[in-house]
């Protein structure tokens, strides 16, 4: 990157799973009540800022364009510009690098980004067969054509697609994220027990950054629509009373036979908000702001899409090349926590030698990933993942932690759905 | 021809409403004199149409003349003037020529009434297009004939929803009840007119738009015969009265003389008899006098308002609430559904969550009555935003302070604020009874700071006292009455007394009914002898309502202030304090309201300081109750607490639910006569105490010979 991008101040909801507090709330909503917060937070107005750029991977029907949305929902004037990304689980890392690309070509000099996600929210769908039925219906002018039309259906058009499980499936490899994480357990061989006590480390750690207030640094609360009778203050994924017996007597979910995944050991569909300003370093500077801290270099990068739990190998490969670090330069690490599985693969896969030879060109190992710096305040097994907003909330936790610890360099790093990898590098002075 | 234009061709006479020097169109006598000589005119010319257009902007013809109804005072003159109406019209309806009229803009009363007795109707699409029959918001029944033309035009139920509450219907609504036949885009406006004109020539397009007001699927043609029955006529009326009963209690003739009229079913010659005679029992009455006096009265509100004070001011878009209760809740209501983004403050997450109920519960009020769609409901909840930091006050124009009534702590709060705000912010609290010149006394900049006190429930109540403090300055004041304004509510200024004015007048009458409490009376006789008065709730239900404890430390700051007079009565203090009783928010208070039916709370009877049964007739309840307030009322006009004793009476009404059709509380002492209210109260001063001292204004408007108003 030409220079640092600043982010200046950020912000997110609390992460609720889906079909709990945040079920009523669409994503342009929440979306809204973050950016909102984030504006009145923040010593930018309205005004100074050129763009707002959100993530969004669902891309809701009545919300087209949902960046635009969120904007004019949370105060924007109409003369402020819009648009969506969607990299699918890398939505809310997307609308920041993107952010950046335009800032230092000179065509922005300020942004909103961010991201938002109502897994709650995404539809169960007609099926093509129902769809097709139905406009033929509405194009049939005579009864006697409505008829024969009739005489065609079948009951077997009522079933529905369920959008969730359409948006969550890779339709190039044919399998579900679940089954992509089936394929690295078995590829690592990593046991069924390593995946529970990974996620009960999880909550644990989650547990213990909620209990300690330091949440509070990057949460505003939400008051609950439609009905709007109390406000949500904290992320109800993390279990306190989360025990290893209760994660075994789980069944495997996506592969019922043989399995070793369950809905224990992944993350659960999630609903949240993340939001953020950012600018160049030396408007930072011109202004005499004091970013909260800076992305220095990004990598996205390509695989199999029935791997793609390695994605952030992949990916932290090409940025160490790009940027010429180490991976122990880092202080600290946010690897996204689809599935405990896909965690442990990346473990296995950075500290192997001949997995970097044989997938990454590397000649040596891309290096350990040090548990006692890897998701010190617990992952998305506990907190949840939004898809179009996890990568913000990553970001965000990343700087905080950073600066609570007086360190200096993290590395922001996820899986992507349909086979890719994204990895960023942040700093914080 | 002064007020009138007419333009001829060899097809087309086109008659346009032009009133001399008025913005607006009335059917005063002078035009309606015109009229009525244009009539015979028009009869005998050779043309096939005749269109009735206006030449002021968003106007058709607002009415008849208020001023001439107002100087009505006998029976026969009320008679003459709308036997003349009717005949104009009339003679309007019998015109050999095809008639229509052209509405663009307000048109109601008698505007409409002449639009009715034209063949057809076109309206444009303009916002301000609304068309109606309002005279019984003045205490009068459409006299013009309009009570007749219209329900044969679009049938009893739909006229009787128009007539009965006044209302005005926009030109959508209008098309679809049939009211008007067509609605063109105002846009170009002109345009479509001449089309139409042109299009009118012709027979075939007469019919079709004849056709149009027929039932057309067999399903409307049984409903229209069915409505035509007798039975059905009864029910519907029987409906229609019981409506009346719930929302007027009986209070107001008019709508039941409406009601009269279409009693049975009679003949069109029959049916303006009947309206005649209702129109003019009404029209002299005094409650008609009453409600078209408030009409001027609002309308010479704004005027002095206007006058006293500048009126070049920027209205806000950004809003702060400090404090989210009940009132603080309400206020971010009215602000955001006014467009502004708010900003709450409070100590605690609850009460922030107070706030978002109770503005999310005024935004489900609107829901319900179809005023307001769940989409736009998202969008003014999501300009609410809650916090406990001062977060985003740096860019609110104007805050309005809403925490616990107690000097300390709104003195901390108002101070913290002000830090926050931008340098030019409107700063106010909605205090009900503290001083405004003792809060600004800690502020920074105490000329940018006055009371801005809202009503409970802040969505129905229009009413809002403006506090002048003594620092306050000439442009605070008027910012704050154009803000009010801008959100929809009615400002009065008023002094900075204890209780400034509203209240200061309402603690001394429920206080009074406390020591009728004491002196044996019964709670409910008290509350129903002044239900019958006219008040919506009786001082027992009000207290209840407002919250025992609320009302008690008002009652508490007024003794500090006032002194003697307005000593809290004992039994308050037991209640208070002993009893611990809230009210109705409680569950109990002079009321049990734990069950489906409420009762009285006849423990209260038991207390040591109140005295056995004792019978008290409804004029010594209203003459103890009433007369209190009007003495206080009297000391705050002496006391320049308030302008006038119209816009005294505006406040009661607007804020306490005084009853309008006794035009006011000082409207209602000059009926008694003041020269009787002093002897009364004289009276009360013997048997009850100083609480009734005559107040020196009253002495001397007894002295000069003239009432509150002269």
């Amino acid at each position: 990157m030409k220079e640092r991008l600043a982010i200046i101040e950020g912000w997110r909801s609390p992460f609720c799973k889906a079909g709990t507090e945040f079920k009523g709330m669409q994503a342009d909503q929440l979306g809204a009540v973050v950016v909102r917060e984030v504006m009145a937070n923040s010593v930018l107005d309205y005004a100074d800022i050129d763009e707002v750029i959100m993530g969004n991977v669902a891309q809701p029907g009545h919300a087209a364009n949902i960046a635009r949305v969120i904007a004019l929902q949370g105060g924007f004037p109409v003369s402020t510009s819009a648009y969506t990304v969607n990299r699918n689980c890398a939505s809310g890392m997307e609308s920041m690098t993107t952010a950046a690309n335009k800032i230092l070509a000179g065509e922005i000099d300020i942004a909103l980004v961010g991201g938002s996600e109502s897994m709650s929210s995404v539809p169960l769908l007609y099926s093509p067969k129902m769809t097709k039925f139905m406009m033929q219906m509405m194009f049939a002018k005579t009864p006697i054509a409505k008829l024969k039309l009739l005489s065609q259906f079948r009951l077997s058009f009522l079933k529905p697609v369920i959008g969730i499980e359409q948006g969550l499936t890779d339709p190039v490899c044919g399998l579900n994220m679940g089954q992509t994480a089936e394929v690295l357990a078995k590829e690592f061989a990593i046991t069924r027990e390593q995946q529970d006590q990974f996620a009960l480390n999880s909550h644990q750690q989650a547990i213990k950054a909620q209990q300690s207030g330091k949440f509070a640094d990057e949460i505003i609360s939400v008051a609950i629509a439609p009905k709007y009778q109390h406000m949500q203050h904290l992320d109800n994924g993390p279990r306190d009373n989360q025990t290893l017996a209760a994660l075994a007597k789980l069944r495997p979910y996506f592969d019922r036979l043989a399995g070793s995944v369950t809905v224990g050991n992944s993350c659960p569909i999630t609903d949240g908000a993340v939001a953020f300003t950012v600018m160049a370093e030396s408007k930072a500077k011109a202004m005499g702001l004091t970013p909260l801290g800076y992305l220095t270099g990004y990598s996205y990068a390509g695989l199999a899409g029935n791997r793609m739990g390695l994605g952030p190998a992949y990916a932290t490969a090409k940025l160490l090349d790009k940027s010429g670090l180490a991976l122990s330069d880092f202080d600290l690490v946010e690897l996204n926590e689809a599935f405990a599985a896909q965690v442990i693969a990346n473990q296995c896969a950075f500290e192997s030698k001949t997995f970097a030879q044989q997938y990454l060109q590397r000649t040596q190992a891309l290096g350990e990933l040090d548990p006692s710096k890897l998701n010190v305040n617990g992952g998305a097994i506990a907190l949840g993942h939004p898809v179009g907003a996890t990568g913000g909330r990553l970001i965000l936790t990343l700087l905080h932690e950073l600066r609570r610890q007086g360190l200096q360099r993290g590395l922001a790093t996820l899986c992507i759905g349909g086979g890719q990898g994204a990895a960023l590098a942040l700093e914080v002075e | 021809m002064k007020h009138i234009h007419v333009q001829k061709n060899d097809w087309l006479i086109r008659v346009t409403f032009d009133l001399q020097d008025q913005k607006i169109n009335k059917l005063s006598s002078d035009v309606m004199q015109e009229l009525d000589s244009l009539l015979g005119d028009i009869k005998s010319s050779p043309q096939q149409v005749v269109s009735f257009e206006s030449a002021k902007n968003n106007i058709f013809i607002a009415g008849a003349d208020i001023q001439e109804l107002q100087k009505i005072d006998s029976p026969e003159m009320a008679k003459e003037k709308a036997r003349l109406g009717q005949e104009i019209f009339n003679r309007l309806d019998a015109l050999p020529q095809t008639t229509i009229a052209i509405i663009d803009g307000a048109c109601a009363g008698g505007g409409c009434e002449l639009a009715l007795a034209c063949d057809f109707r076109l309206a444009s699409d303009n916002p301000k297009t609304k068309i109606g029959l309002p005279e019984v918001k003045l205490g009068i029944i459409p006299g013009w004939g309009g009570t007749q033309r219209l329900p044969r035009l679009i049938g009893l139920p739909e006229a009787l929803a128009i007539i009965l509450p006044g209302k005005l219907v926009s030109a959508e609504k209008a098309y679809r009840i049939k009211l008007v036949d067509q609605v063109v885009s105002s846009v170009q406006f002109n345009v479509h007119v001449e089309q139409f004109l042109e299009n009118l020539k012709h027979k075939s397009f007469q019919a079709s738009l004849l056709k149009r007001r027929q039932p057309k699927s067999p399903l409307q043609k049984v409903t229209a015969f069915a409505m035509q029955t007798h039975p059905a006529r009864l029910l519907i009326l029987k409906k229609a009265q019981q409506n009346v009963m719930k929302t007027s209690k009986g209070f107001y003739p008019a709508p039941l003389a409406v009601l009269d009229v279409y009693r049975n079913k009679c003949s069109f010659e029959e049916g303006l008899k009947r309206e005649l005679a209702a129109f003019s029992d009404l029209a002299s009455t005094a409650i008609c006098k009453h409600l078209i006096g408030l009409f001027f009265l609002n309308e010479q509100v704004k005027k002095e308002q206007s006058e006293s004070y500048p009126q070049n001011v920027e209205l806000p878009t950004s809003g702060a609430v400090i404090g989210a209760g009940v009132m603080g809740g309400g206020i971010a209501w009215l602000m955001s559904y006014k467009g502004l983004s708010v900003r709450v403050k409070d100590i605690n997450w609850a009460s922030i969550e107070l706030g978002y109920q109770q503005a999310a519960s005024y935004f489900s009020q609107l829901q319900k009555q179809r005023r307001i769609k769940q989409g736009a409901i998202d969008y003014a909840m999501n300009r609410i935003g809650g916090s406990l930091q001062f977060t985003g006050f740096n860019r609110a124009n104007v805050a309005i302070e809403a925490v616990v009534e107690v000097m300390s702590v709104k003195k901390q709060v108002l101070q913290e604020a002000e830090a926050e705000l931008p340098e030019d912010s409107l700063l106010c609290s909605n205090t009900s009874a503290l001083s405004i010149t003792e809060m600004a006394s800690v502020l920074a900049r105490p000329e940018q700071f006055c009371g801005m006190h809202f009503f409970n429930p802040v969505n129905r109540m229009p009413l809002v006292e403006i506090v002048k403090g003594q620092q306050t300055s000439e442009q605070t004041i008027a910012k704050a009455i154009a803000i009010s304004k801008a959100w929809g509510k009615v400002p009065i200024v008023v002094g900075d007394c204890p209780g400034f004015l509203v209240n200061r007048i309402l603690l001394p009458y429920l206080n009074e009914a406390a020591y009728l409490l004491q002196e044996g009376a019964d709670i409910e006789k008290v509350d129903l002898a002044i239900n019958s008065f006219g008040m919506p709730m009786g001082p027992f239900q009000l207290a209840d309502e407002v919250g025992i404890d609320v009302g008690y430390k008002v009652a508490a700051i007024l003794q500090d202030g006032f002194g003697e007079r307005m000593t809290v009565a004992p039994v308050l203090e037991h209640i208070h304090d002993k009893l611990k009783l809230s009210g109705k928010k409680g569950g109990r208070g002079f009321y049990h309201y734990k069950n489906k039916q409420i009762e009285v709370n006849e423990l209260l009877y038991q207390a040591d300081c109140v005295a056995d049964s004792q019978d008290f007739s409804d004029q010594d309840i209203i003459d103890r109750l009433m007369l209190v307030m009007v003495n206080e009322a009297a000391r705050c006009l002496d006391e320049d607490i308030v302008t006038n004793a119209g816009q005294l009476d505006l406040a009661m009404i607007m804020g306490t639910g005084f009853p309008a059709w006794r035009g006011g509380l000082c409207r209602w002492a000059d009926s008694i006569g003041c020269d009787e209210v002093v002897k009364r109260l004289q009276k009360l001063h013997q048997q009850v105490g100083n609480r009734y001292e005559v107040a020196p204004y009253l002495l001397k408007c007894v002295e000069q010979g003239h009432g509150f108003y002269h």
